[in-house]
């Protein structure tokens, strides 16, 4: 676990950044609705701090007390309608902006943890309805002592692993005086490894509640809120989601009181779920159970259904829900439905994704119950999914049952079918591998420029896309080069003013297709997904959350600005060339600059970055294109990156440039020759010029062995051989070289275009053939009187016999 | 029929030679042996006393003619083995005429001037003047040879023996095979008989027996071997002073000839001459090129490799004797496995033959060997130089047998005791066990053996038998000649069953509370006492956690969180006092997460399912199937195809990721299969050496094995707790290495271990109670001081062994000594080295007095040999010297005002649970500073965790 903590540390704080601010630690983890909580920032390079802000409404800083540069206090005010559960913040700077950190709004008061109370003798006193800040150390278990009296509910759950530090897994217990066990929780479908449980107190008295890491590990950065009280803590709804607009009835199971029963209004406002958090004497439970909303009817189950002829039968066609619940070991639910021919969909079946225990596995049949396919895991996930376009219109079943075949009135599930529909994201490639947080926000140097590089990911659909950014900080402009259909990355460049204000925005993206021929557009968006907790094994992402904004902010002038050179001739596919960088320095800015591009078209190569030194404002990018680089106009950024003085990188990126792929002027085939080593030779190279060019070219040839040299040819558009002479030296050693290939420079506008042709090539090198010997006549006379007899060659058999007598072997 | 030539001279005491060659057509049935003594009694001249056959006069032409005149020799013709070749003589003549001492030959050999060319015997001198007379006055007196006795050459060693034997009691006489069938024109069948004398000792009369057939037209009975001739039944009658046992013989088919068959004649003279051996052309790549499977365990493919591998050049039909295969074999051409077997010898005969017939390959309804049979079932024999002949018989799936003797591969496992020759010839060595094994098909056997020197003076001592455990191990002794040490002391007693019952020393009030006790059953007591605590289900946790590999591997899918759910589950059970079968079975038939049940952490800590398959035999039964993977067992009964037969059970268990990515489920596939490597073909799921039990399909194969492995249907389930358990109280166990039980390698006390197994499956597989059993038994109460009988013991538990501590127990006992706390990674500060769940826990200590690593399930992983870094360690490490001071044990005794001599005491109790002796205690007070002796007491201290005593466990 030290091992853990340490790599997402060194994660935290190693990798290169920008000068952007760090956020260690903030304590406590968070505060209850409706109060206003002083935490304590502890970081690096917190000193200009401007603000901290949140992602979601209903809390903001409004102070910030006191700052020590590497600690700041802060006053965070939660409003009585904020969110129940996390809140992400950044903090920001007149530099840059920090990594998103998370804070926890809870319904109930907040009390520290405090030692000694790691026996059960020396528990720690606490009221019920209580969140208690915590911290586990290493084999250090945790007690607390409430009343409770008869009948009534004790409660507990406790954010641990979803407060985003180390892998926290905890466990919780609630005893009672003579310590035995009434109710334990390790691991929990609601919470993953976050635990809760609840019971009914037998009678009036003393309860203990244990509370510790699963495996005893722990150290100052495992943090721990750990609510107790008489809450409600159903685990499951039931029916797992609902019609949109409607409102429905559910029932919540697995609270110790017995089923809780509620009608619910599903909102119609876009969302795919509806965080509930039942509330019972105006108790809230901390965890919502999440309801799923469908734009769709839902079918619920009718048993007995465990046999495909028994299905539950519906006319309707989909797309439709199918809600129900594997109650017992064995139990299997069937459903009958219609579909339409040619008609595209996800079947997806919801357990664990609503808290529900079931491993589903979903089998879907033709009418007659032939199996089309099934599906047990997917997407890395116990849940199953199954993609289907349906062969004919009619009726169809599905078939769901637990994996190992156990069953509960807690196995709730719900089927959505959802029609494929065309998708695009966009999201910024993780700068180093297992972080998904570095350059993943975007600060603008005022007077300069920021870039980036959008990932798009494209699924049922090709076609060319815009970019519209929607609430760019003021005075940022965006410059996002067109996006034709077979790109898969591009660069975006974002501009700030001289004079643009030092402030931040969470920025929206539309990621837009127009199909002009359809008439229709496809939208899609920015999306960030951040690993908020990595484990074993392999740094596994435990816990994380998706957004679709992207903070981006101006931030303070930095001292260099980084220009590209137009080139001055196409590249052509299967050739290079030198892009000329310029970094254009401060007067009292010396230091050397990092400039790396920022993504490449497809089919151009190049190195990942290229440094300029402190004394040199020119450097030369080299590119390469390869044979099937599309031709066209293709724009091309860098970024530099030079270390500030208060630590990180200060970054500014380039101007764009238009890179122009054309067709090569010429190919080549070089042919085999042998040469013997210590004399001359050539190497004969047959040209096929393409493209009519004027003046000379240069043809160069590459890969010869030592000791083997040639010149330099020119020759021009009318030739049909360059023929390149070839010296060895005695001590060229005698063999076959592969992989000669050659260079050949197109004059092109006072300049040359650069082509590597003739790949492939082969020479070999001999050996002089040996001296004759001083010939003797008489083995001659010999040869000649006595003509050799053929033998018939002896077998093995022979051969061992003869060795047995004594005879050769 | 040349028996009954002689039985007829016998008593046709006045007919002459001539008569005598015609003598067999008169007489049809053979005159009792009774009948034939009767006559020569009767002639006997006054003066003349006719000589013993058996014991004088046999042994002489024994020893001195039947080397160069027997069975194997026939010198100037002549062989003097039987009567009947006596009477027919060589070249020159009948060797002896009865009662004519002048035209016997044999005695005008004999008597010649001792320069003279034509002297018998050539070598070693004449005969002395008594063998002389004995001839004389034998001849004379008629020349009296009982019925069916065939002479063989002999060692004087064992006239010697024969000798010592004679005044002793017989009790039983035994004839190996028990029936014989003859069938086809090849077919022959060894006999061998063995005595039993009234002390056990067992010995070889086959020679020394009259043996004879009751029809003798059906079958020939020549040189101990039966050779058929008519079709027919009778019984082949052996008589040995005054016992006798008869033989039903049958032949069949006498006059048909069997067509040599590949898989029955051909294979097993590659596995006796030893061409397809690991170090020849069994090897993977096979000998120069031309690979045989090793040990044979795929014929079609070896006749596949000789016959067309390269062409033909390994075998020429046309002329079948200069096949490549053969001149390599007889050495006739450069061979680097050297010369195997000579031209004409039955294995050449057996490949020239089956060349001459076409090389052809068996068809398929071939009878199959089913088992083979090694007599006699056990051996004791008396005096170095005893020898035993055994015979092996093998039984064919179509009901024939066949005497496989020549063709059987024999190993001894202690050749300095019992040393056993090619052909099956045990000769006893010096005193010791062997354990005398015969190889043939894919067929392992073996029969114990023991050797004890001849007059030894012993008598069986009446020991009091505390249990039954007593009783078997006191048989043993008997058999071995040995007796057990006495008891030991209350203070060894003590000190040592708190140390294999709890991993602790006694306290010093414990010990000195226990050696103060005058109860007459405070042993027992004692044992109840402990078995009910913690400490000795903490230890068998640990010692299991080692069995099922508890230890962390995070990138194999076992996190920490897994181990320590893993053991604490483990713990759980034992401490519960769940029987070992429902935990077994628990395991094997987990299913769901590895969080959730973490018995289902046994297919995550080994997920290819031929190791578990492996592990399972190697755990639960004690066995190690490994080298069936690739090839038939070399030295156990088990093939590629029962191997591969138990993998089935495993090849349906399903690994997927559950929801935390540390977590794995375990379910049932309900389908796949474990191809077998010769035929890529599943195998059905067999019990290993049981049935193949009907499983439908999709269930769960794990629970039809788990509901075989951990019943009393499962025959090594039982034996094998049973000797951990007994490994654990006496530092090895009955079967050594405990989880290597194959025929190689048997029990040392089979009827122990069958008991303590039985009693344990009687006790609902409660392991505490066998434990009581064991450690009730005096045997486990032996003091570790030999006797003169016992000293060599080493196996059969005549006294109780020295055993270093292990590296957990050594190293919470010195905590306990010296009053200092561990800390180990997840434990608390204070636990104990057993308490440590995960295998990867790191320490020095541990590691270095060979802790187990878990990696694999092998019982060698703990290392308990002592070595010098460990030695080392304690005297110079931080362990010892270290934890003295900190402990403080010798200033808190001084601070609250014990006496130095006092302390002294005290720290002898608290090491070695016995009070100093006097010598002891004043060469320490001696040399202790008295103003101020803290220093002088810790080196004492010091002294005491590093001696011997301390770290062995006695």
């Amino acid at each position: 676990m030290k091992f853990l903590s340490i790599a997402f540390f060194f994660l935290l704080f190693i990798s290169l950044k920008a000068t952007e601010p760090v956020i260690n630690s903030l304590l406590p983890r968070g505060g209850q609705i409706g109060s206003t909580q002083e935490v304590e920032i502890i970081g690096q390079r917190l000193a200009d701090t401007e603000e901290i802000f949140f992602y979601s409404p209903g809390i903001a800083c409004n102070e910030i007390t006191e700052n020590k540069g590497k600690k700041l206090t802060a006053q965070f005010t939660i409003d009585k309608d904020a969110k129940i559960g996390q809140h992400e913040l950044r903090l920001r700077t007149k530099k840059g902006i920090s990594k998103l950190f998370t804070f926890w709004v809870g319904p109930f008061p907040n009390a520290d943890e405090k030692e000694p109370n790691s026996s059960f003798e020396d528990a720690q006193f606490v009221t019920q309805n209580l969140t208690i800040n915590g911290v586990s150390e290493n084999e250090d278990v945790d007690y607390f002592e409430i009343n409770a009296t008869k009948g009534q509910r004790i409660s507990v759950e406790v954010e641990a692993i979803r407060l985003s530090g180390p892998l926290f897994d905890p466990y919780v217990a609630i005893l009672d005086e003579n310590r035995f066990e009434l109710a334990t929780s390790d691991d929990s479908e609601l919470l993953l490894q976050d635990s809760t449980t609840s019971v009914i107190a037998p009678k009036s008295g003393r309860y203990f509640i244990e509370m510790r890491e699963s495996s005893y590990r722990g150290n100052k950065s495992f943090c721990y809120r750990l609510h107790i009280g008489s809450f409600p803590r159903p685990l499951v709804a039931f029916p797992a989601g609902a019609e949109a607009g409607k409102t429905t009835e559910f029932t919540f199971l697995g609270d110790p009181s017995g089923p809780i029963k509620k009608s619910i209004f599903i909102p119609n406002d876009g969302r795919n779920i509806l965080p509930y958090h039942h509330s019972e004497n105006s108790l809230q439970s901390p965890s919502p159970n999440n309801i799923r909303i469908s734009k769709f009817p839902s079918i619920m189950e009718v048993e007995p259904n465990n046999y495909i002829k028994q299905a539950t039968k519906t006319d309707l066609s989909i797309p439709l829900s199918f809600n129900g619940i594997i109650e017992k070991d064995g139990d299997i639910d069937c459903f009958r439905f219609q579909a339409k021919k040619g008609e595209k969909y996800y079947i997806k079946a919801h357990a664990r994704s609503v808290a529900s225990p079931l491993d589903p596995v979903l089998n879907l049949y033709n009418a007659d119950g032939k199996s089309i396919r099934g599906n047990d895991d997917a997407n890395n996930g116990p849940d199953s999914l199954i993609t289907q376009t349906f062969p004919k219109t009619g009726e169809y079943v599905l078939r769901i049952t637990d994996h190992l075949g156990r069953g509960s009135p807690l196995h709730v599930y719900r089927i959505e079918t959802e029609k494929i529909e065309p998708e695009i994201t966009a999201s910024i490639p993780m700068f180093s591998n297992r972080d998904s947080q570095s350059r993943q926000m975007i600060p603008v140097p005022r007077g300069n420029s920021a870039g980036t590089s959008f990932t798009i990911t494209k699924k049922n659909f090709q076609g060319d896309l815009e970019f519209l950014a929607k609430n760019l900080p003021q005075g940022v402009s965006i410059t996002v080069p067109k996006t034709p259909s077979n790109f898969t990355s591009i660069p975006v460049l974002f501009s700030a003013n001289k004079d643009a204000p030092l402030k931040q925005s969470l920025t929206k993206f539309d990621i837009v297709h127009r199909n002009t021929d359809k008439n229709t557009t496809i939208t899609g968006n920015y999306k960030h997904r951040i690993d908020l907790v990595y484990g074993p094994p392999n740094n596994r992402t435990y816990y994380e959350s998706e957004f679709n904004v992207l903070p981006i902010a101006v931030v303070e002038p930095v001292p260099y600005l980084v220009k590209i050179h137009n080139p001055a001739t196409p590249i052509v596919r299967g050739g290079s060339m030198n892009l000329k960088i310029e970094v254009i320095r401060d007067n009292n800015f010396t230091k050397d600059v990092i400039v790396k591009i920022l993504t490449r078209p497809p089919g151009i190569g190049a190195k990942s970055n290229i440094k300029i030194p402190g004394n040199k404002t020119i450097g030369y990018y080299p590119l390469t294109a390869n044979g099937g680089t599309p031709y066209g106009e293709w724009d091309i950024g860098v970024q530099g990156e030079a270390p500030a003085k208060e630590g990180g990188n200060m970054l500014a990126a380039s101007n764009f440039i238009k890179l122009k792929v054309e067709e090569p002027y010429l190919s080549m085939k070089i042919n085999m020759s042998a040469i013997e080593r210590g004399k001359n030779g050539e190497i004969i190279c047959d040209l096929d010029i393409n493209r009519p060019f004027n003046g000379l070219a240069k043809a160069e040839l590459k890969g010869l062995p030592p000791f083997v040299i040639t010149d330099q040819i020119e020759f021009d558009t009318n030739a049909s051989q360059v023929i390149f002479p070839i010296r060895t030296e005695e001590k060229a050693r005698a063999g076959l070289t592969k992989n000669l290939f050659c260079f050949a420079r197109i004059p092109f506008a006072d300049n040359l275009i650069t082509h590597t042709v003739g790949q492939g090539g082969q020479v070999r090198i001999d050996n002089p053939p040996p001296k004759p010997k001083e010939v003797s006549q008489k083995p001659n006379v010999v040869a000649s009187k006595k003509p050799v007899k053929k033998e018939k060659p002896i077998s093995r058999l022979e051969q061992l016999r003869l060795a047995a007598k004594g005879g050769a072997n | 029929m040349k028996i009954l030539n002689l039985f007829l001279f016998c008593i046709s005491t006045f007919l002459g030679k001539n008569l005598l060659s015609e003598a067999p057509a008169q007489i049809s049935n053979a005159p009792t042996l009774k009948s034939t003594n009767q006559p020569a009694k009767e002639i006997k001249k006054p003066g003349l006393i006719a000589p013993s056959f058996h014991f004088e006069v046999r042994s002489i032409l024994e020893t001195s003619c039947v080397s160069c005149h027997g069975s194997s020799s026939q010198k100037g013709g002549l062989r003097l083995d039987t009567l009947a070749h006596t009477m027919k003589g060589g070249d020159s003549g009948p060797a002896i005429v009865p009662r004519n001492i002048k035209d016997s030959i044999l005695l005008e050999r004999i008597h010649l001037p001792e320069d003279d060319d034509e002297i018998m015997p050539p070598k070693e001198g004449p005969l002395s003047a008594q063998q002389k007379d004995i001839l004389n006055r034998w001849i004379e007196s008629g020349a009296n040879w009982p019925k069916g006795v065939q002479l063989k050459e002999v060692s004087d060693r064992s006239i010697v023996l024969r000798n010592k034997a004679k005044n002793k009691k017989i009790v039983s006489l035994n004839a190996y095979p028990t029936s014989i069938e003859l069938k086809t024109q090849e077919d022959f069948n060894s006999v061998v008989l063995i005595a039993t004398y009234s002390d056990d000792v067992t010995r070889d009369v086959t020679y020394e027996s009259s043996i004879w057939l009751k029809n003798p037209e059906i079958a020939e009975f020549s040189d101990r071997i039966l050779y058929p001739i008519k079709a027919g039944e009778s019984k082949l009658v052996a008589e040995y002073r005054g016992k006798k046992v008869e033989i039903p013989v049958r032949v069949k088919d006498p006059t048909t000839p069997r067509p040599v068959s590949f898989k029955l004649d051909v294979m097993p003279v590659f596995m006796k001459a030893g061409c397809n051996t690991g170090s020849c052309h069994g090897s993977a790549r096979g000998q120069d090129r031309f690979m045989l499977s090793l040990f044979g365990y795929d014929p079609e493919g070896d006749h596949f490799r000789i016959t067309r591998e390269q062409g033909t050049r390994r075998i020429n039909l046309a002329i079948p004797e200069e096949s490549m295969l053969v001149e390599k074999a007889i050495g006739a051409v450069p061979h680097s496995g050297g010369k195997l077997f000579s031209k004409n010898s039955d294995h050449w005969k057996t490949l020239v033959d089956w060349l001459k017939d076409g090389a052809k390959e068996d068809n398929d309804d071939i009878a199959k060997p089913t088992k083979i049979v090694l007599s006699p079932p056990s051996l004791l024999l008396e005096g170095n130089g005893a020898t035993q002949q055994m015979n092996v018989l093998a039984h064919y799936s179509d009901g024939t047998t066949r005497d496989i003797t020549p063709l059987t591969v024999f190993q001894s496992s202690n050749d300095v005791s019992a040393a056993i020759d090619e052909s099956g010839l045990v000769t006893a060595g010096s005193r010791g066990e062997a354990f005398v094994m015969a190889r043939f098909n894919i067929f392992t056997v073996g029969i114990p053996a023991v050797v004890i020197p001849e007059d030894l003076k012993y008598q069986r001592q009446k020991l009091p038998e505390n249990n039954y455990v007593d009783k078997l191990v006191h048989d043993k002794l008997h058999k071995l000649r040995m007796s057990p040490s006495e008891l030991c002391s209350d203070e060894v007693f003590v000190r040592r069953l708190y140390l294999d019952i709890t991993g602790l020393l006694p306290t010093v009030e414990e010990s000195s509370s226990f050696i103060a006790d005058t109860n007459k059953n405070k042993r027992s007591n004692l044992i109840d006492q402990l078995l009910e605590k913690k400490e000795f289900t903490e230890l068998w946790v640990m010692k299991f956690a080692e069995l099922l590999q508890i230890q962390t591997d995070d990138n194999q899918g076992m996190s920490y969180k897994a181990t320590l759910l893993y053991f604490n589950w483990l713990k759980d059970r034992i401490a519960n006092n769940v029987p070992m079968d429902k935990i077994v079975k628990e395991l094997l038939t987990s299913k769901g997460g590895t969080f959730t049940n973490p018995a289902t952490n046994y297919y995550q800590v080994e997920r290819d399912n031929l190791k578990i398959t492996e592990n399972v035999a190697q755990v639960f039964m004690g066995m190690r199937l490994q080298c069936a993977q690739c090839h038939n067992h070399p030295f156990d009964r088990w093939t590629q195809d029962e191997y591969y037969s138990f993998a089935s059970f495993f090849s349906q268990v399903g690994r997927k990721g559950a929801a935390d990515p540390r977590e794995n489920i375990i379910y049932n596939r309900k389908s796949g299969e474990i191809n077998h490597p010769v035929h890529k073909k599943p195998m059905p799921p067999k019990f290993l050496g049981g049935d193949s039990p009907e499983i439908p399909r999709g269930a769960d194969r794990r629970e039809v094995l788990a509901d075989w492995l951990a019943s009393p249907q499962n025959p090594f389930f039982a034996r094998n707790l049973a000797n951990l358990v007994w490994a654990h109280f006496f530092g090895q166990g009955i079967i050594e290495p405990v989880d290597d039980v194959s025929v190689s390698n048997p029990p040392s006390n089979p009827e122990l271990l069958d008991q303590l197994s039985e009693k344990f499956t009687s006790y609902n597989y409660d392991f505490k109670k066998l434990v009581r059993d064991v450690c009730n038994s005096r045997t486990y109460q032996l003091s570790t001081k030999t006797n003169a009988s016992n000293e060599s013991d080493t196996r059969n538990f005549a006294r109780s062994n020295l055993r270093r501590l292990r590296a957990e127990i050594m190293l919470d006992v010195i905590s306990q000594t010296t009053e200092t706390k561990n800390k180990f990674q997840g434990l608390p500060l204070g636990a104990k080295a057993i308490q440590i769940a995960d295998g990867r826990v790191n320490n020095y200590f541990l590691t270095t007095f060979g802790r187990a690593t878990r990696e694999t399930v092998c019982s060698c992983e703990v290392v308990m040999e002592p070595s010098l870094s460990q030695a080392l360690h304690l005297l110079n490490g931080d362990t010892t010297n270290k934890r003295i001071k900190q402990g403080k044990v010798i200033a808190n005794d001084l601070k609250n005002g014990k006496k130095p001599d006092e302390i002294i005491d005290d720290l002898y109790l608290r090491c070695y649970s016995r009070s100093p002796r006097d010598s002891e205690k004043a060469n320490l007070l001696a040399s202790l500073d008295m103003n101020n002796p803290q220093e002088g007491l810790e080196d004492i201290f010091w002294a005491l965790l590093n001696s011997k005593e301390f770290i062995f466990n006695h």
